[in-house]
């Protein structure tokens, strides 16, 4: 039963009162749930949260907030029975209390029926993290690579000596001879337009911090 | 080793394409250059090609050979997953 109290109140004789604000409970427990998804997936990519944003992300948010949002429900009426004082703040109570029941408990539950895993929240919600992490690894390197297709086509507008300077500097062959010459021999084997083509290997092999300092000496 | 199938124990078996895994798995991508300079001795391609077969690794390409990028599955974040307990990721 919902207590129809005031807003802010709740009625402390109902023993199954919910604080009047459990609308901001749940809203509460969706915002933790995508802020620890988005902890977990990016540390376990090892990537930038913006290559983590991708819809098999909000896959495992949507995963994490149903079962944060169904503790909160649970943790809403010991929250009430705080007492009336803190009653503006019972939404916090059940909001904390449901997370932490639910990555502390529910998280750790394994029902098994004839050695079967028939409720394995762990095991769900680790798959669900791994494809995101997976997914976050795959558009990062994607990512990476449409920016140094970005980079290559800036430089390759640089006037080619410069862009030939740039290249035996930063790119020293061990044995001596010239990465330039290398580079434009492997573009005519391969029928590609040589200043592209060296501009893609300075992109790949040099710091994008470097890149970016050379292309703006020459406005580019 | 228990929680990983037939197929990816027989990959891992060998110690020079299981530490190229690891090289990979650990830091989620790496170049070949890199891979190169921390495995001399070894076939990298052979190694590479096994890992790509078992759906461990996967890579983009670059112009330069050795600027293509290795990064690691979900089925590989699996296996790393599994291996844990054994090495330190």
């Amino acid at each position: 039963m919902i207590a129809t109290g005031s807003v802010g109140t709740t009625s402390t004789t109902d023993a199954l009162a919910l604080p009047t604000h459990i609308g901001w409970a749940i809203f509460f427990a969706i915002a933790l749930s995508a802020i620890l998804a988005s902890i977990e997936i990016v540390r376990e990519a090892k990537k930038p949260l913006a290559s983590c944003m991708i819809w098999q992300s909000l896959l495992y948010v949507v995963l994490l907030a149903f079962g944060n949002v169904i503790t909160t429900l649970l943790a809403a009426v010991p929250a009430v029975k705080t007492g009336p004082a803190y009653a503006h703040y019972h939404f916090l109570f059940a909001a904390f209390l449901g997370v932490f029941a639910f990555e502390t408990i529910l998280r750790n539950m394994n029902v098994t029926v004839l050695d079967k895993g028939v409720f394995t929240i762990q095991d769900w919600l680790d798959k669900a993290k791994v494809n995101a992490a997976a997914a976050a690894i795959a558009n990062d390197v994607r990512r990476t690579a449409l920016d140094h297709g970005n980079l290559a086509n800036r430089l390759s507008q640089i006037e080619e000596q410069q862009l030939n300077a740039f290249l035996a500097a930063k790119m020293p062959l061990a044995d001596g001879t010239s990465i330039v010459a290398k580079l434009e021999a492997e573009a005519y084997a391969n029928n590609a337009n040589p200043r592209l083509y060296k501009a893609y290997a300075l992109v790949t092999a040099v710091d994008r911090s470097e890149i970016l300092g050379f292309l703006s000496q020459h406005n580019k | 080793m228990a929680a990983l199938n037939l197929r990816t124990s027989q990959v891992l078996s060998d110690s020079n394409t299981r530490g190229i895994f690891e090289a990979v798995a650990k830091p989620r991508t790496i170049s070949v250059g890199e891979l190169r300079r921390s495995f001399p001795a070894v076939n990298l391609e052979q190694s590479i090609r096994t890992l790509k077969d078992a759906d461990l690794i996967a890579e983009n390409p670059a112009i330069i050979g050795d600027f293509t990028t290795l990064y690691v599955t979900a089925n590989g974040l699996n296996v790393a997953q599994a291996l844990r307990g054994s090495i330190r990721f």
